[in-house]
C-alpha cells in the first residue's frame, strides 16, 4: 500500500478537485489489490497445515523414510508455498528439504525424504519453514517456523555370547563359572545315589523307573542385579582420543545392557554425562529394573547422551552405592583406574557389592591398572576398540 | 546450446515465453498511453482522428523490446550501432509517415506523396507527422526503460549470479519499474481527467442539464487497460523474480506452478477489477465536494498567509524605496482580495432521507475510512522510525490505551458471538443427530425392526400418559396394557399384540420380522385412534 500510497493521494485529489469518478475508480482499484492480495496471502499461508510422520526412534545403519504431507485446508488456493524443512547434518547428504509448489483448494501433496541414522544422537528434524507472499510481490514474503520433532539414533549394540560377570548371590537365574551355588529349579542332569546326599535331591521319578536311587544335578546360578555406571568425564580419557573413547565407552554400556536384559537380569544405569532433555541437564538416574522397557529407557539416554559431567565419578559411585542391595553387581565404564577410584571400588566391594571395571579407550595412564586393581581384588577389562569386545563374544 | 537454453535448463523457465508475454504487456500498456493521448487530442482538436497512433507506438515498443539486447551487446557509436540505428531511426520515420498519409485515406496519400518533390521537408515533416513522431520517440524511449528493467530482473540472472545467490539488484530493478509504470500512470490519470473536465463541460442546451459521461469514455477506457496490464506486468516479474531466487538457491519448483500462477494472476486481478467496477462512486450527498472544498480551503488560506507575507515584504521595500525619495514599485497595484471558497450544494431538504443514498454514501466512508487506515498502517510499518517519533507524543498514550480498549471490546463480541454461534449449532446438531428413540424428528426407516417396536411402544406410554393414562415405574408391560385395554375397550386387542411385540423384542433375543414391525404399526395407527375419539370424549364432557 505504501507503493501506491502518492498515486492514491493524487487519484484522490484529482477525484475531489475535478469531481471524477474515474480516479476513484482507479484508487479502489489498487486498494483493492492490495487489501484483497494481502488477505489472500496471509489467509492461505495460515491454511497449510503440515504432519510429518517417520519412525522416531531409529538403531544404527537405518534408513528413515520421513513422509510430509501438506495440506491446504480451505477453501482458498496457495499461490506459492516454498517448504524448508531441517535435516541434521550428520545424518543427511543435503542440510534441507526443499521444494516450491503452489497448493489448490483442499489439496492435499506427499513428500518423502530420508535420512540415514549413521551416528547415534538425538537429532532434530526441522523446523518445517513455510514461506509465500502475494501475487504482485507487493509485501515482503511471510515465513512461519513449526516446532521441531526429534530423531533418536540408538548406541551401536554389539551382541554379546557370554559376560563374566561376578555374583555373590546363593542363589540367581544364570549359569555361573563358580559352582558353589545352585539353583533347584533349574535341573540340568542326574545321577546315582551315593551315601551323603540329601535325601531332597531324590528324583523319585526316576529312581522308580531304574530302580536305584537318582539324585537330582542343579545349575550354578548367579543374581545379576546389576548397575552400570557409566563416565563421561572427558578428564579420565585420554586427551587425544576421548571423543571416540567416549563413544566406545557408550557402546559397551549399550552392549552390556543388553546383554543382561536378554538374560531376563535386573539392570539399571547412572550416567555422569549431559542429557539434552533433562532439567538441569543431568541424565536421570535409572534404577535397577527388568524388562525390554527398561532397556529400551536405557538405549534412548545412551542415544541422546554427550560428553561432559557435571558430578565427578567417584562422587557418584559414593552415592549409588550406599543405595543398592547386598549383592549388586556394579559395572564401571570409564577411561583410567586411578587409585581414588579403586579404593571407592574396594569400599564397595567390602560393603557386599560385587564391582567389575571396565577401562574404554586407548591406555590412558602409563601405570599398570590391572595389576592396581587385582591387589584391590577388582577384577579389570581393557577394551581398547571395539574389536576388543569379541572377548565377550566367543 | 544456446544462451538462453542453458538458463532454461537451469531454471526451468521457458526464457521465451516469458519475453514474449512481458513485451507483449509493455508494449500493449504503451500502446493504451497512446490511446489516452489520442483520447485529449481528440477533444482538443475534434476533426483529428489519430487513432493509428496506438498501433504506431505498440510496433514502435514491440521493436525497441526486442532489438534491446541487440543494441546492448554493441559498442555505442561502433559501425554496427550506427548501422542498426540508423537502419531502425529510417524504418521508423518512414512507417509513421505511411500510417500518417494512409489514414487520411490512400488517394490522399499518393497525392501528398506527389507533392514531396516540391517541398520535401514541408510536406514530409507535417505537423501530423511529426506529433506523430515525437509519440513514436517517446514509445521508444519508454520501451527502451522497460526493456532495461526487464533485463535486469529476468533468467539471465542465473548466469550472473553465481554461486552467492542472486545479487540484490532484483530488488531496485523491480521497485524502478514500479515507479516508472506509476509515473507514466499518473500522466494518463491527469490527462484523463482533464479530458473529462472537458466532456464535463458540455451542455445539453435543449434539456438545459449537463450530460451523464459513461465511466471509461475520454480516455477512461485505455487508462484503466494501462494499469491492469501494469499489474499483470508486476505479477509476471514477481514470478520470474522469484524463480531465479529459487533456482540459484537450487530449490525444487514444481514443474506447474507457472501455469498456476497465471491462472490465479488473472483471476485475481479480473475479481478486484469487477469489484473495483461495482464499488460506489456517485451518491446523493456528494462527499467528494466537501473534500474539494476542504482542499480549497486549505489552499485560500495558504494564499491567504502567502499574501500576507508578500504585503510585509513589499511594505518594507515600500519603506526602503521610500528613503531614496522614489515611489514604491506596487504602490498602485490592485489587490485581489481573496475569496472563501463556496459551499458544496448541500442535499435536498424538502424531500425525505433516501435511505439508498445514504446507504450508498456510509458505505463510500467506511470504504473511504478503511483505504485511509491501511494505507497509513501500512506506511507506518515500512517506517519504524515514524511510529517510534508518534510514540513519544503526550497524546499517543491515552489513544494507545483507547485502542487497546476497543480492541478488547471488539475480541470479547466476537468470542461472544462465535460462542453463541457453536452453541446454536450444538443445540441443532443434537436435535438432528440423535440417535435412538429418545424422541425429536427420526426417521423410522432407519431404524431396526427391534427399534421399530422400541419406538411405537414408547409412543403408546407416551401418548397414553398425555390422555390420562400414565404408566408408573413399578408396572409391568402386561399390567400398563391391563390398564389401557380397560380405558380402550374398542382397541383392546391391538394393545395386546402391541404389547406382547414390545416384550418378544425387548426380552428375547429371537430376531424381529419386518413383518412383525409392520403389525405393531397398523396396531398403533388404530391405538392413536382410539386415544384420540377418547380425548374428544372427554372435551365433549
Amino acid at each position: 500500500m505504501a507503493t501506491f500510497l502518492p498515486l492514491l493521494i493524487v487519484l484522490m485529489i484529482i477525484a475531489a478537485l475535478m469531481r471524477d469518478d474515474f480516479s476513484l475508480t482507479l484508487a479502489y482499484l489498487f486498494v483493492g489489490v492490495t487489501v484483497i492480495g494481502t488477505w489472500w496471502e496471509r489467509r492461505s499461508l495460515a491454511q497449510v497445515k503440515h504432519e510429518r510422520r517417520y519412525n522416531e526412534h531409529a538403531f544404527l545403519d537405518e534408513q528413515v523414510e520421513i513422509n510430509l504431507c501438506v495440506h491446504n485446508r480451505g477453501w482458498l488456493p496457495v499461490l506459492w508455498v516454498g517448504l524448508q524443512d531441517s535435516l541434521p547434518v550428520a545424518l543427511s547428504a543435503s542440510p534441507f528439504f526443499q521444494q516450491v509448489l503452489s497448493l489448490g483448494p483442499g489439496a492435499k501433496v506427499n513428500f518423502n525424504y530420508s535420512v540415514y541414522a549413521k551416528k547415534r544422537g538425538y537429532y532434530p528434524i526441522g523446523p518445517l519453514f513455510i514461506s509465500g507472499g502475494d501475487v504482485l510481490g507487493l509485501n515482503k514474503p511471510q515465513r512461519l517456523e513449526n516446532k521441531a520433532q526429534h530423531l533418536t539414533v540408538y548406541p551401536k549394540i554389539i551382541p554379546l555370547s557370554s559376560l563374566q560377570i561376578p555374583s555373590r548371590s546363593p542363589q540367581g537365574t544364570l549359569r555361573h563359572t563358580q559352582q558353589i551355588f545352585e539353583d533347584p529349579t533349574r535341573v540340568f542332569s542326574k545321577r546315582e545315589y551315593t551315601p551323603g546326599d540329601s535325601l531332597r535331591r531324590v528324583d523319585w521319578k526316576a529312581s522308580a523307573s531304574s530302580g536305584r536311587l537318582q539324585i537330582k544335578l542343579f545349575e550354578p546360578s548367579i543374581a545379576l542385579e546389576a548397575l552400570i555406571i557409566l563416565d563421561l568425564n572427558t578428564d579420565n580419557y585420554h586427551p587425544k582420543y576421548y571423543f571416540d573413547a567416549t563413544e566406545l565407552a557408550i557402546v559397551i554400556a549399550a552392549s552390556v545392557a543388553s546383554w543382561i536384559c536378554e538374560k531376563r537380569q535386573t539392570i539399571g544405569m547412572k550416567i555422569n554425562g549431559q542429557d539434552p532433555l533433562a532439567v538441569d541437564g543431568v541424565p536421570p538416574y535409572m534404577s535397577p529394573r527388568k524388562g525390554q522397557a527398561q532397556l529400551m529407557r536405557m538405549l534412548e539416554t545412551l542415544a541422546r547422551i554427550q560428553i561432559g559431567a557435571k558430578v565427578s565419578l567417584i562422587e557418584m559411585i559414593h552415592q549409588q552405592r550406599h543405595h543398592l542391595s547386598w549383592g549388586t553387581t556394579l559395572i564401571v565404564i570409564t577411561g583410567k583406574a586411578d587409585t581414588t577410584l579403586l579404593d571407592e571400588l574396594f569400599q564397595a566391594r567390602r560393603a557386599g557389592q560385587n564391582v567389575m571395571l571396565i577401562l574404554a579407550g586407548p591406555p590412558f595412564s602409563v601405570e599398570d591398572s590391572s595389576s592396581r586393581a587385582a591387589h584391590f581384588g577388582i577384577p579389570v577389562v581393557a577394551i581398547r576398540d571395539e574389536r576388543g569386545l569379541d572377548i565377550w563374544r566367543k | 546450446m544456446s544462451e538462453h537454453q542453458d538458463i532454461s535448463k537451469q531454471s526451468g523457465l521457458n526464457v521465451n515465453t516469458y519475453r514474449l508475454v512481458s513485451y507483449g504487456l509493455v508494449a500493449s500498456m504503451l500502446a493504451c498511453a497512446a490511446l489516452t493521448v489520442v483520447a485529449l487530442v481528440d477533444r482538443i482538436i475534434p476533426t483529428w482522428q489519430p487513432s493509428y497512433l496506438s498501433v504506431l507506438c505498440f510496433i514502435v515498443a514491440l521493436d525497441r523490446l526486442y532489438t534491446y539486447r541487440l543494441f546492448r551487446d554493441w559498442m555505442s557509436f561502433s559501425r554496427e550501432w550506427l548501422a542498426r540505428f540508423g537502419a531502425q531511426v529510417i524504418i521508423i520515420l518512414v512507417f509513421t509517415k505511411a500510417m500518417v498519409g494512409l489514414s487520411h485515406g490512400w488517394n490522399a496519400f499518393l497525392t501528398e506523396i506527389s507533392l514531396w518533390q516540391q517541398n520535401f521537408s514541408a510536406y514530409f515533416f507535417s505537423g501530423e507527422t511529426v506529433f506523430a513522431l515525437s509519440m513514436a520517440l517517446m514509445a521508444w524511449l519508454l520501451g527502451g526503460n522497460f526493456a532495461a528493467l526487464l533485463e535486469e530482473i529476468g533468467p539471465e540472472q542465473v548466469q550472473s549470479a553465481g554461486l552467492d545467490g542472486v545479487p540484490d539488484k532484483n530488488i531496485p530493478a523491480r521497485k524502478r519499474l514500479v515507479s516508472l509504470f506509476f509515473s507514466l500512470g499518473t500522466v494518463l490519470v491527469v490527462l484523463t481527467a482533464i479530458s473529462r473536465i472537458d466532456l464535463h463541460s458540455v451542455f445539453d442546451r435543449q434539456t438545459f442539464s449537463f450530460i451523464e459521461i459513461p465511466a471509461l469514455a475520454a480516455g477512461g477506457a485505455s487508462t484503466l487497460l494501462y494499469f491492469m496490464l501494469g499489474l499483470a506486468l508486476f505479477s509476471q516479474t514477481q514470478f520470474i523474480s522469484l524463480h531465479v531466487r529459487w533456482t540459484v538457491q537450487q530449490i525444487p519448483v514444481n514443474g506447474s506452478l507457472a501455469k498456476q500462477w497465471a491462472v490465479y494472476s488473472v483471476l485475481f486481478l479480473g475479481l478486484v477489477s469487477l469489484l473495483a467496477s461495482l464499488a460506489p462512486t456517485s451518491y446523493g450527498i456528494q462527499p467528494l465536494q466537501a473534500l474539494a472544498y476542504l482542499l480549497n480551503v486549505i489552499l485560500t488560506i495558504y494564499l491567504a498567509i502567502g499574501q500576507v507575507i508578500l504585503a510585509f515584504f513589499l511594505y518594507i521595500l515600500g519603506l526602503l524605496y521610500s528613503l531614496f525619495g522614489k515611489a514604491p514599485p506596487a504602490q498602485n497595484a490592485p489587490v485581489t482580495p481573496l475569496k472563501p471558497p463556496d459551499l458544496p450544494p448541500s442535499a435536498g431538504s424538502s424531500v425525505g432521507p433516501n435511505w439508498l443514498e445514504i446507504i450508498k454514501v456510509l458505505i463510500f466512508w467506511a470504504i473511504f475510512a478503511g483505504i485511509l487506515f491501511f494505507a497509513v498502517r501500512q506506511y507506518l510499518e515500512q517506517h519504524h522510525e515514524i511510529l517510534k517519533k508518534l510514540r513519544e507524543l503526550p497524546g499517543w498514550k491515552f489513544l494507545a490505551q483507547v485502542w487497546g480498549w476497543l480492541k478488547n471490546l471488539l475480541t470479547r463480541v466476537q468470542s461472544g458471538v462465535a460462542g453463541l454461534v457453536a452453541a446454536g449449532r450444538e443445540r441443532i446438531l443434537q436435535l438432528t443427530a440423535r440417535p435412538g428413540l429418545g424422541g425429536g424428528f427420526m426417521n423410522l426407516r432407519k431404524l431396526d425392526p427391534r427399534q421399530r417396536i422400541y419406538f411405537f411402544y414408547l409412543a403408546l406410554i407416551r401418548r397414553g400418559g398425555e390422555k390420562g393414562i400414565p404408566r408408573s415405574l413399578s408396572q409391568t408391560p402386561d399390567e400398563y396394557a391391563a390398564a389401557l385395554q380397560a380405558a380402550l375397550p374398542t382397541a383392546d386387542e391391538d394393545i395386546h399384540t402391541l404389547t406382547q411385540a414390545f416384550v418378544d423384542a425387548r426380552y428375547s433375543r429371537q430376531p424381529v420380522q419386518p413383518e412383525q414391525a409392520q403389525r405393531v404399526a397398523s396396531a398403533w395407527e388404530r391405538i392413536r385412534k382410539a386415544l384420540r375419539g377418547k380425548l374428544r370424549k372427554q372435551y365433549k364432557r
